[in-house]
């Protein structure tokens, strides 16, 4: 599906001229939103930033971009929204060449530390970045009213931004990244600086979008929360994907069931359990079967029963994208450290 | 493409509103004002407020209402505050617009809006334009009315300011804007502009110094040149009388001079070899006249070329003084200088000498000669030049600015 996609869109981009983007745009409409391939970015010869992303962010799902410190996420979102020139770049956003600016009019960003200009009023900074987006006044002013009741900020819309808490900026991106109405909405770190109650209002701000279709691809380093709003997630270290996919295909090799029993003197547990499941591993009180078919457990329960052993708990379980993600570091770590990810003032410096 | 502009533009001012500086600057513009309103012609002399005080150079009587206010306007409203402090403080007010927009933070929002990069930077340095257009067009009008509700005498011509201090800003401000860019810092960009603007004036000026001494070397060339025709023709006299079969109809011994001398020289003994001396002497100077006014010369191309290359807001705003006062004043101000300036005598080798009163006389008439040629070498150069050369420096400033925000990474 992707490949007959990419075919379609390269085909149909490579033929249209610069004034021809409706007949793209229109050609590759139920494309992925995002579809990048070999991604590089090089600051002189020594610093490699993006060393060949490959990324495909489907419309209508909430993607996570993760990644350590100066992995290059922050670079690979500024090299789709043209605030970077990529030294290799071939893909599309929105049925659009990368770097054409007909996609960006239909593109929602919230960049890292975003500052906006403080001696606007919050009403008034959706309004300079709708009428940049080109569109009509009427339109912004019924958008600013409606998305600064969504970010709960109705009530300060007429305060300078200057006099604005972090987290009431935090929510100020976003109603500013969904001013245009977009179909992709990418957002680098949206929930920081934010507390719990607005973490929450975020989410459901996120859901809302997929529900209505529109692609989110959001970049942060808060894994707890991404796991619970993410279809799927990519993990870049070192300026590469290492791995990317639903969070439940990555985690699938990972599960397990897991038997508490209660602690007895005498009890050689991994003997009982040696017998009836060989692969199982004992830790303490904990029996682990690597086999996620419930089954392949019962012989396990048959032995320790008749052996007399007090069963606590019985349970499936997977790693979490936290432990995914630590695997995905330490096992890159040491290949991936040569200057991925470095924003071009430390390529510069 | 209008939205977008006009949000740009509108943008700038709300930023420049912002500021202190803004309504600092626009609050000296009218105290200005004021002051023009405070200042009037009395039949007597000149009024302040109600006090009269008496000049009898300087009354109704002697000057027209109309040439003394325009002369304040041009003098101090212009020249002074339009074309100096009220530079300083515009460049003050906009220098942090480039850098504020490309800080970490504010230009990733911007850059990714459907807008390129040339036009967003040129929105900009528009919308800085406008800024300095509105402050000076409050000025002027202001002054408009004040002069016409005070003197009487309404002078709308005085709006050309407004679009001709807008330029001579231009001029500098595209290098503040290239610096902000590059070193993202409004504190660089002021400081290099500054020393920039420093920079161009040295050259200016140096410039000017060089057309005087170019003057001043053509005078002594002319005269140097004539003595020693003078010379030579003395020998060639003295040689025609000391010739077997030389007809003197003098006393013997005495050679008559030609006419143009009006002198009898006495020929004594040694006299030959005296006058051979001094013409020799006569011919050593013309040479290192002739040499100087080569390196005089050469100096002369390269300051040229420089400001020819740099914008030249000292002499834009000189020539916009002369198109705002009429010409009897602007012949009556270049009088002034000649007279009270002496630019030339402080290059002459013969100042603090004694002077008999003919040779002060010469003196004079030797620096109004000099002026009037430096003064009419410079009305050669043409506004276009001028403004056409400043207005290049300008374009290809913005074109590497564009060209550098088009290509770099933030």
């Amino acid at each position: 599906m992707a490949l007959i996609n990419g075919a379609a869109i390269d085909a149909v981009a490579g033929n249209g001229s610069a004034g021809n983007g409706v007949v793209t745009r229109s050609a590759v409409g139920d494309g992925a939103a995002i579809d990048v391939r070999g991604v590089e970015k090089r600051y002189g010869r020594r610093v490699h930033a993006l060393k060949g992303v490959d990324l495909r962010v489907e419309r209508g799902e909430i993607f996570g971009l993760l990644g350590p410190n100066g992995a290059g996420k922050s670079t690979l979102v500024k090299v789709l929204m043209r605030v970077i020139r990529a030294t290799r770049v071939s893909g599309h956003m929105l049925g659009c060449r990368i770097g054409d600016a007909g996609a960006l009019s239909r593109v929602g960003y919230l960049p890292e530390h975003h500052r906006f200009p403080e001696y606007l009023n919050g009403r008034q900074v959706l309004d300079y970045f709708g009428a940049l987006l080109k569109m009509p006044r009427r339109e912004r002013a019924r958008r600013a009213v409606e998305l600064l009741g969504q970010v709960g900020l109705s009530r300060w819309d007429r305060m300078l931004v200057r006099k604005y808490s972090k987290g009431m900026r935090q929510r100020l991106g976003i109603a500013q990244s969904l001013m245009n109405d977009p179909e992709l909405v990418l957002l680098d770190e949206p929930t920081d600086g934010v507390d719990p109650v607005g973490r929450r209002e975020i989410r459901s701000v996120l859901i809302e979008q997929r529900r209505q279709g529109r692609a989110v691809l959001v970049n942060s380093h808060i894994l707890s929360e991404l796991e619970m709003v993410t279809d799927r997630v990519a993990i870049m270290v070192g300026g590469v994907v290492v791995t990317q996919g639903k969070i439940e295909d990555l985690t699938r090799r990972t599960r397990r069931y897991v038997i508490e029993v209660e602690g007895r003197a005498g009890l050689d547990l991994a003997a009982v359990v040696g017998r009836a499941a060989p692969s199982a591993r004992v830790e303490g009180v904990r029996v682990e079967l690597g086999d996620v078919d419930p089954g392949a457990a019962q012989p396990v329960i048959d032995a320790l029963r008749a052996a007399g052993v007090v069963l606590v708990r019985v349970w499936a379980e997977r790693d979490s994208l936290e432990d995914l993600f630590m695997r995905a570091v330490d096992g890159r770590e040491a290949v991936g450290a040569s200057g991925g990810g470095a924003s071009p003032q430390e390529a510069r410096a | 493409m209008i939205t977008q502009t006009w949000a740009i533009v509108w943008d700038t001012f709300r930023e420049l509103r912002s500021r202190r500086l803004w309504w600092l600057t626009l609050g000296l513009s009218l105290l200005v004002v004021g002051v023009f309103g405070a200042i009037g012609l009395g039949e007597r002399g000149l009024t302040f407020l109600w006090w009269e005080l008496e000049t009898p150079f300087l009354n109704k009587q002697t000057v027209g209402v109309r040439d003394f206010y325009t002369n304040i306007f041009v003098q101090f409203g212009v020249a002074w505050w339009l074309g100096w402090l009220g530079l300083i403080l515009a460049l003050m007010s906009t220098a942090s617009i480039v850098p504020d927009m490309v800080s970490a933070g504010s230009i990733e929002l911007v850059l990714s809006k459907p807008i390129g990069r040339w036009r967003l930077l040129l929105t900009k340095y528009a919308g800085a334009l406008g800024f300095v257009g509105v402050q000076v067009l409050v000025f002027a009008a202001a002054s408009i009315l004040v002069i016409g509700v005070r003197g009487g005498v309404w002078l709308p011509g005085l709006l050309i300011a407004v679009p001709l201090v807008v330029g001579v800003f231009s001029m500098l401000y595209c290098v503040c804007v290239l610096t902000g860019l590059l070193t993202r810092s409004t504190l660089a960009a002021l400081v290099i502009t500054a020393l920039f603007w420093g920079f161009v004036s040295l050259l200016s000026t140096a410039y000017t110094g060089t057309e005087f001494f170019r003057e001043v070397n053509a005078l002594n060339l002319e005269s140097q040149g004539r003595r020693v025709e003078r010379l030579r023709a003395q020998r060639a006299a003295l040689e025609e009388s000391q010739a077997p079969g030389a007809d003197g109809d003098g006393p013997a011994g005495q050679a008559q001079l030609p006419e143009e001398t009006g002198e009898r020289w006495d020929l004594g003994p040694g006299e030959a070899e005296r006058l051979a001396e001094r013409l020799r002497e006569a011919e050593a100077e013309l040479a290192r006249v002739e040499e100087n006014r080569r390196l005089i010369g050469r100096v002369e191309w390269w300051l040229r070329a420089s400001i020819t290359a740099l914008p030249k807001t000292g002499r834009a705003i000189e020539m916009m003084t002369g198109w705002l006062e009429s010409e009897a004043q602007v012949a009556q101000r270049e009088q002034r200088q000649s007279e009270g300036q002496d630019l030339v005598g402080a290059f002459d080798p013969n100042r603090g000498r004694p002077q008999s009163p003919e040779e002060e006389a010469e003196e004079r008439r030797r620096e109004r000669v000099i002026e009037a040629r430096v003064v009419s070498a410079r009305r050669e150069q043409s506004a276009w030049w001028v403004l056409g050369t400043s207005g290049a420096f300008n374009a290809a400033v913005l074109l590497v600015a564009c060209w550098r925000f088009g290509r770099r990474d933030f």
